[in-house]
Parts: structure tokens; C-alpha cells; sequence
């Protein structure tokens, strides 16, 4: 018979497995599929336009709509491989328990916000199913767009409970790297093979 | 004023959880949504919780930032930075202090078209330290010279901090891509005079390189092309109207995959990386962006902000004394947060007072990126400082920032001539059809 710690303790291990995989699989939407889609249509409509002077009527939609998915499909994953910017002046020196308290307030603060977006975007998406709203130009219902929003706010929510400090995790075969440096707009370190610096 | 008391809670509630090390965006996102709780009731926290992403996250002008952090990592990928960097030394690596003018010169044209000084620095110092270390270069006049010039990625166009501005105080993406041409050109040039004077008087600091041959230099003219090329596509397709912002990052990636076409220069491994961290790098953007927004909606209810503006347009500071109070500003944040948190954290406050005293808000964006330049290279954080410190590990940090002291007058003096002649960065975006 196992204690109400020990049910709590495991049943926070299964959120931690099952958003650490969703929130994997959310990440290859975005790197796979959503950002180089992306990336062509918005040359493409410049090529129709400039070149055959047809531009796509419906681009800018499809250009907002697929910039959601790439941002919301990504944010769980970017919190567990440490890409949020904190002020690490005093974080970095708190001892480990003050560093706990701490991460208690991240989470606290990560779960107000997004498990309350995550709600609302899934009670606001029966409501544009109702309605029947539409992109501008794009005739194409928009409620299951945020329906995603809001599914992907609360993936973040639970990757807050099981992995509350935002410290890259590791687990399941963590991919992709985080650069340590202060300032995140980065590019990976020039010992990575692939970059100039590594061949020079 | 029970407004104003729970405005004033808010922030300083807000920082409170930033010193504690709360993510800026949770801190901002939760606080405002608890201020507005707490003011106007549950349903309209909720409801400004899902419509403020919503709106954000499908905003064309926002798209401007995924394309133009991808555009910078595939060029990051490519190898045109070495080319880049042996194009120009062929003809200026043989003037006193030529190698160390060629990296200002290489980090302002690589950061052209990365945007990123983080990413100009790793490139180009890993590129150019083995360079000047082959020619006996004073290692804090070579560290510095590095980490100095990685800040014109931000400076000159197109820049993810432009962007980030721009999208912050709805200022045009694209005059302010334009207005930070002349000051980066400007603070290049300084740069270099500064690299230039100090080693003609102190000739062992710099020792000038082999003299180029004609025909290297044409050859170098050819490896050029690419870089400049992209510049000319990108900044120039916006500047001559081409091009929204967007659509120039759009037409800009694809532009250096086909230049990377030529040389088999990127692999899938490479793009794929190129793309995981443009990801990665876009939500965090996207998430303080979001969390700025609602926080800036609790002030708005507040009232705060106007009270805040009202107390310093009272205070009949001026234009001058009101930017010096802010350069003050700017170097305590930049002390404790990276250049996104400074932005973030300023703007919304700083802005009123700013158009309540007339100043241009493009020339005002060019002023915030070079004190976010300041901030790069300053300690305690002092972002490219540390990156620069990765590239020459025997080189001790606080030598690194003596090298940099020189370059962050040259920053001030160039923050001066900008107080004092606003058209360096306004006459350029006044020529924009």
C-alpha cells in the first residue's frame, strides 16, 4: 500500500514522462514542418507577386496561423532546454535551497500564466467553432488553431510541474544544445564542427 | 490613487520576482494577469490570458523575427564568414593594427547579416584570434577589438533587437533598419580610428600583415559578393520599398541557401540545427514579448504609466537631461539583464516620456541598441566579454575588459554625436518612398 506522498511523487513522474514526450514531438512540429513552411510561403508570395503578379490573397493568414504553431508548438521544449532569460545576477549565487524557493516562484508564476492562457484558449475555441470565425482572407475556420494554442499552453503548464528549475533536461534522449552565455540570441559555440570557426 | 497603489504593488511586485531569478516572462505575464484579477475580476484575466497571444502570435510583423534569426543561422552555417574576413584583409591587413580594423570591419558586415553579436562574435573570433596571435597582436587589444565589434550585429540592419523594438513601441521595422546604417558605419569607423591611432603610436600592440597583391585583391573583391549581396537584397529591397521587413527575412534565407548553393557550404545536419535553435530563440522572444503585453495592459489600466510621465515631463529635465538620466538607466539594467530584459523592462515606462518630449522614436530605438551595445560588452554581464573569453580561454576575463574600455568611449563619443546631430539617423529613413 503506498503512501499519499509516494501516489503524488509518481503521479508527478508520469506528467513529467508524458509532457517531456508530447512536448518532443510538439518541437518537431515546429522545427520539421512549421518554420520552413513558413519560410517558403513568405518567398513564394513575394516571387507570385513580383514575378507573375498574382500574390497569394490568404498569405498573410496562413503566415500568422503558421507562425502560432511554430511559437506554441515550441515553448515547452525551449523551457526545458533553458531558453527563457532570467536576471542570473542573484539566481546563480542563491544556495540550493533559497534556489529552490525560487523556482517555486518560476513555476508558480509559468502556471498562473499559461495553465490560465491553456483554459481559456480551449473554452474560447468551442465558442469560434459556434460563431463560425475565419481568418480575413483565409475561409477557414480558426477555433482548432486555438484549441492548439491552448493545448500547447498547458504542455508548458505540466513541463512546469516536472521540471520546475527550467534547467535543461535531460531525458528521453534530449536533443539539440543551449549555449551558457548570458544573452540567448546566440548561435552555437564555435567548436561545433559545423560552423566556420570550427573549420579554421 | 487605489489604482495607482496597486500599479506601483505590481511593479513592485514585478521585481521583486526578477531579482529572485523569475523568468521575465512569467514574472511580467503573472503579475499582470493577477493585477487585472485582482482590478477587474477573473473573466477578464482570463480573457486578456488567451486574446493577448492570440493577437501576437499571428501578427505579420512578428513573423519578421523567426525569418531573421533563421536568415542569421544559416549564414552562420555557411563558412562565408572566412571568406568574408579573407576578402577584407587582403586589402587593409597591412596598415597598423590591420588585422584587428579587418575583424571591426568583418564582425560590422558579418553582423550585417546575422544580426546577432553573439553569433558575430563566435564566428568571427574564432576566425580572426589565430590570425592575430600569428602576428604578435596584444592580446587585450585583440580580445577587445573582438568583442567590441561583435555589438554592430545589433547596430547595423537587420537586427533582431530593431525588430524587437520596433514590434514593442510600433515603430516601423523598416526606418529603423535604415536609421542604424549611418551610426553603425559611424561606429565602425570609430573603431577602427581607435585600433588605427593606438597601434601608429604603440606599434608592437598591432604589427601591420602582408601587403595584398592585385590579383588576391580582385579575387577577394569576388569572395565579398555573397555577404554583400545578401546585404544589398535584404536592406536594400527594404530601403527602396521592394520589400516589407518580413518579406526581405523571407527572401533573405532563401537567398543564403542559394549562396550557400555554390560551395556545398550548408548540410541538412546544418539547416536542421539552423532551425532548432531559431526555434528555440523565437519562443523565448515570443514569450517575453507576450508576457510584456499583458503586463503592459495592467499598467495601462492603472494608469501608472501616465502618472510616471506626468512625474518626469514635470520634473523639466529636457531632452538632454532626460537621456543622460536614461543612460544612467540603461547601464544598472544592463548590469543585471541581457539586452531583451532592459528592452522589455524600459520600454513601456520610458516610452511616453519619450514621445512627451518629442523625440523621434527611430532615432530613440538607434539610442536604446547603443546602450544595449554598452551593456554587451560591460560587466558584470557583459554577454560577448564571456563569449569572447570561450574563444581565448588563457586570456583573463578582466583583461578582456580592459581591452574593451577603449571601444565603449568610442561608443559614448558616438552617442554623443547622435544627441548632438539626430540626422545621422534620421536623414537616411527621411529618403524612404
Amino acid at each position: 500500500m503506498r503512501s499519499p506522498l509516494q501516489l503524488l511523487d509518481a503521479g508527478l513522474a508520469g506528467v513529467d514522462v508524458w509532457s517531456d514526450m508530447i512536448s518532443r514531438a510538439l518541437f518537431r512540429v515546429a522545427v520539421n514542418a512549421a518554420l520552413p513552411a513558413l519560410m517558403a510561403l513568405v518567398t513564394l508570395d513575394v516571387v507570385l507577386r513580383y514575378v507573375f503578379n498574382t500574390p497569394l490573397p490568404w498569405g498573410r493568414d496562413v503566415n500568422g496561423l503558421l507562425l502560432l504553431i511554430t511559437i506554441f508548438s515550441a515553448l515547452p521544449h525551449g523551457w526545458d532546454q533553458g531558453y527563457h532569460i532570467r536576471m542570473e545576477v542573484f539566481y546563480s549565487r542563491f544556495q540550493s535551497r533559497t534556489r529552490r524557493w525560487a523556482d517555486v516562484a518560476s513555476g508558480a508564476a509559468g502556471i498562473l500564466f499559461f495553465a490560465l492562457m491553456g483554459i481559456q484558449a480551449l473554452r474560447f475555441a468551442p465558442y469560434m467553432a459556434a460563431t463560425g470565425e475565419t481568418g480575413e482572407d483565409l475561409l477557414l475556420p480558426v477555433w482548432p488553431f486555438m484549441a492548439y494554442m491552448g493545448f500547447c499552453s498547458l504542455v508548458l503548464a505540466a513541463r512546469l510541474v516536472g521540471n520546475p528549475s527550467g534547467e535543461e533536461h535531460i531525458g528521453l534522449g534530449a536533443e539539440g544544445d543551449r549555449t551558457d552565455t548570458p544573452e540567448r540570441n546566440v548561435a552555437p559555440p564555435p567548436d561545433d564542427s559545423t560552423t566556420p570557426g570550427g573549420e579554421s | 490613487m487605489t489604482l495607482t497603489l496597486i500599479g506601483v504593488g505590481s511593479v513592485f511586485l514585478l521585481l521583486l520576482l526578477l531579482l529572485m531569478g523569475v523568468p521575465i516572462a512569467f514574472a511580467m505575464g503573472g503579475v499582470g494577469l493577477l493585477g487585472i484579477l485582482v482590478m477587474e475580476g477573473p473573466a477578464a484575466a482570463m480573457a486578456q490570458a488567451a486574446l493577448v497571444p492570440w493577437a501576437e502570435s499571428r501578427s505579420f510583423v512578428l513573423v519578421t523575427i523567426p525569418l531573421f534569426v533563421l536568415m542569421g543561422q544559416l549564414v552562420f552555417h555557411t563558412g562565408l564568414a572566412t571568406q568574408l574576413y579573407d576578402g577584407l584583409r587582403a586589402w587593409i591587413g597591412w596598415i597598423p593594427g590591420g588585422m584587428a580594423i579587418t575583424s571591426v570591419l568583418a564582425c560590422g558586415t558579418f553582423g550585417a547579416v546575422t544580426g546577432s553579436s553573439i553569433a558575430t562574435v563566435a564566428t568571427m573570433g574564432a576566425i580572426v584570434m589565430p590570425e592575430m596571435d600569428r602576428f604578435g597582436y596584444d592580446r587585450r587589444l585583440a580580445t577587445g577589438a573582438l568583442a567590441a565589434s561583435g555589438t554592430l550585429g545589433i547596430l547595423i540592419p537587420p537586427s533582431v533587437i530593431f525588430i524587437f523594438y520596433g514590434v514593442m513601441t510600433e515603430t516601423s521595422i523598416g526606418a529603423l533598419f535604415i536609421a542604424g546604417i549611418l551610426p553603425g558605419i559611424l561606429t565602425a569607423t570609430m573603431f577602427s580610428a581607435l585600433i588605427y591611432f593606438r597601434c601608429l603610436l604603440r606599434p608592437h600592440l598591432g604589427p601591420p600583415g602582408p601587403v595584398g597583391t592585385w590579383p588576391e585583391r580582385v579575387d577577394a573583391m569576388k569572395r565579398l559578393g555573397p555577404i554583400l549581396g545578401l546585404f544589398v537584397l535584404v536592406i536594400g529591397g527594404i530601403y527602396g520599398g521592394v520589400f516589407t521587413p518580413t518579406e526581405a527575412a523571407g527572401v533573405g534565407c532563401s537567398g543564403v541557401l542559394v549562396a550557400a548553393i555554390p560551395g556545398r557550404r550548408l548540410n541538412m545536419a546544418a539547416v536542421r540545427k539552423a532551425l532548432e535553435d531559431t526555434v528555440l530563440i523565437s519562443v523565448m522572444l515570443f514569450a517575453i514579448i507576450v508576457g510584456g503585453y499583458v503586463f503592459a495592459r495592467l499598467m495601462a489600466i492603472t494608469g501608472l504609466t501616465e502618472s510616471i510621465v506626468e512625474i518626469l515631463v514635470g520634473m523639466e529635465l529636457g531632452r538632454g537631461g532626460f537621456l543622460f538620466l536614461l543612460v544612467l538607466l540603461y547601464l544598472v539594467l544592463g548590469a543585471m539583464l541581457d539586452v531583451f530584459g532592459m528592452l522589455v523592462l524600459s520600454i513601456p515606462f520610458v516610452m511616453p516620456v519619450v514621445l512627451a518630449l518629442g523625440i523621434d522614436p527611430v532615432w530613440f530605438g538607434v539610442f536604446v541598441v547603443i546602450m544595449a551595445e554598452v551593456a554587451l560588452v560591460t560587466p558584470p554581464i557583459g554577454a560577448n566579454v564571456f563569449v569572447m573569453r570561450r574563444i581565448a580561454p588563457d586570456v583573463p576575463m578582466e583583461d578582456i575588459f580592459r581591452g574593451v574600455a577603449p571601444f565603449v568611449v568610442g561608443e559614448f563619443l558616438v552617442i554623443l554625436l547622435l544627441v548632438l546631430f539626430p540626422a545621422l539617423a534620421l536623414w537616411l529613413p527621411s529618403l524612404m518612398p
